[in-house]
């Protein structure tokens, strides 16, 4: 089997009004790996993310995430990885209209998991995340951190194997922050690939394994 | 067993979103109920007229003369055919014999006078005629009918009246036509309500919709609990129309009733059975699963969801 997970193969993203976001990228990342993305607000790391989880499609040049290309054209594959990876989203993508045990249950059901595992699951994942308390708040009655803490749960309550978290600690102060970080090392361990992006590097500092520094969609140094 | 609980869930969801706001959706129950007992009442009013129709329009009647040599042996294998037409064709027939014709003549006051002195039993001129009274208007059956008599042995002449065939069964038609032109309207209009309702319901459901589709979810998967929401509204607003439509039924038909005195024969409307209402209820399920599939296309391609 191929040790790379990921790999992108001159990768460019031009959005809509001919804005480039990443220009002619290539990367590869084991099985296994703890990667850092960074760079400035713009640099285009959200992109990056976003193409690894099949949400958006390259404009030149592939990417391939566990063997699956991800064009356009290949739909299936995309819904494919987008089902069996855990994405934790830069603006969160919380469901206010119901609870925490709800939201975490999302990816389970479109699995079409039966109600006794969904149970068991989320249960797991939110012990795992330190919320097991919080299963039947409403996510508004939640802190900054906590609210962090379910999009974790819900991102890895299906046990994916790559676990994509995109600016997790920005608005969160360092105790928290600090926190969410020994989380992700504890799934690192686990065996999860993880790829994690920031704009403040000096948080990653402690935990650098891998860092790759984006500026305007290329790389830099 | 992945695919039941998908369903599972679907059917519970959906049944969850009606009882957390019972009056909201009510609304929707009524709007749609008023649709289907519509298109039932058109239904029942045609069938019943159908059925008025056969007991108290007089279709039209065929002559058939016979041949002035035929024998009684001829007529009774011309009847022993006649009767083997299916029954929507041919009601019942009569039989006038050349005695009963010349008798019928020589009580006619002022044909008296020339018939006693021509006619006699033994110079009688006019022919065996067979009346058929037939049990449908539509002309092509008639005239494919008139055909296979007119071939038949010992027949001579087949004769109908045209005009009051053709009239009889134009105003049959006219009828057929602004029943099923009215019966298409409401089916679209039963389509753009289902659409415009599930369309509604994903925009108010827009945030789920769009962080489901980014980790996973299909379009079958965002489908299945509006069809199900969709199919479930639909039934109780057929359970309503069903007791809405018969309520009426039996208004009107006393309505009916009192009207016989004055004009005699009565018109009687037929319940909606609760056979007819599943048959009904199949069809409406159907369509509409077709609008929530539009409704779905609709919302994916404009709401970038
Ligand atoms: N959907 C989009 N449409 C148009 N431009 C976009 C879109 N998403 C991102 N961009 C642009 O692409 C560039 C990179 O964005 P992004 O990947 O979000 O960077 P980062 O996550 O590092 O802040 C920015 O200039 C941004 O404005
Ligand atoms: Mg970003």
């Amino acid at each position: 089997m191929d040790s790379r997970i990921i790999i992108f193969d001159q990768v460019s993203k031009i959005y809509p009004e001919n804005i480039t976001a990443i220009q002619n990228i290539s990367l590869s990342i084991d099985r296994g790996e703890l990667v850092f993305l960074a760079g400035h607000s713009g640099a285009g790391k959200s992109t990056v993310l976003k193409l690894i989880a099949g949400i958006e499609t390259a404009t030149h040049g592939s990417v391939i995430v566990n063997g699956f290309e991800l064009s356009q054209t290949k739909l299936n594959h995309r819904t494919f990885i987008r089902q069996h990876i855990g994405f934790i989203f830069q603006d969160h993508k919380i469901l206010f209209d119901r609870n925490v045990f709800d939201n975490v249950r999302l990816p389970l059901d479109i699995l079409g998991y039966s109600e006794h595992l969904i149970k068991a699951r989320v249960a797991h994942a939110l012990e795992s995340v330190g919320l097991e308390h919080k299963t039947h708040v409403m996510p508004e009655q939640l802190s900054g951190g906590e609210q962090q803490r379910l999009c974790i749960a819900r991102a890895i309550v299906h046990q994916p194997k790559i676990l994509i978290a995109d600016e997790p600690t920005a608005n969160l102060d360092r105790d928290n922050a600090l926190r969410i970080l020994e989380l992700f090392k504890n799934f690192h361990k686990a065996g999860v690939t993880m790829l994690i992006s920031a704009h403040d590097e000096s948080i990653l500092n402690d935990y650098a394994k891998r860092i790759i520094r984006l500026k305007q969609g290329q790389f830099k140094g | 067993m992945k695919l039941i609980n998908a369903h599972y869930r679907s059917i519970i969801t959906s049944i969850t979103r009606i009882l957390n706001k019972p009056f909201e959706h009510m609304l929707n129950i009524l709007v749609i109920s008023i649709i289907i007992a519509i298109l039932s009442s058109i239904f029942v009013i045609t069938k019943s007229s159908r059925i008025w129709e056969t007991s108290n329009i007089n279709y039209p009647q065929i002559m058939i003369y016979l041949s002035q040599n035929a024998k009684q042996s001829d007529v009774s294998k011309l009847e022993v055919s006649i009767s083997k037409f299916n029954q929507k064709l041919i009601r019942n027939y009569q039989f006038i014999s050349k005695q009963q014709g010349l008798q019928e003549l020589q009580q006619d006051q002022q044909l008296q006078m020339i018939s006693s002195d021509v006619i006699t039993e033994s110079s009688n001129p006019l022919p065996d005629v067979l009346i058929v009274n037939t049990n449908t208007a539509n002309p092509k059956l008639l005239s494919q009918l008139i055909e296979r008599i007119g071939n038949m042995n010992m027949v001579d002449n087949v004769q109908m009246d045209t005009n009051y065939a053709n009239k009889i069964n134009d105003l049959i038609n006219f009828i057929k036509y602004i029943a099923t032109f009215l019966q298409i309207v409401f089916v679209i209009v039963f389509i753009l309500v289902v659409y415009n309702m599930i369309r509604l319901q994903m925009l108010l459901r827009q945030d789920e919709i769009i962080v489901s589709r980014l980790i996973g979810a299909s379009d079958s998967f965002i489908m299945r609990p509006l069809a199900y929401y969709a199919i479930l509204q639909v039934t109780l607003a057929s359970l309503l129309a069903y007791f809405l439509v018969n309520w009426f039924i039996n208004f009107m038909n006393g309505l009916f009733s009192n009207l016989k005195y004055l004009f005699g024969n009565s018109f009687l409307l037929t319940n909606l059975t609760s056979l007819q209402l599943g048959q009904m209820l199949v069809i409406l399920i159907i369509f509409t699963i077709f609008s929530v599939f539009l409704a779905v296309q609709w919302v994916f391609k404009h709401a970038h969801a």
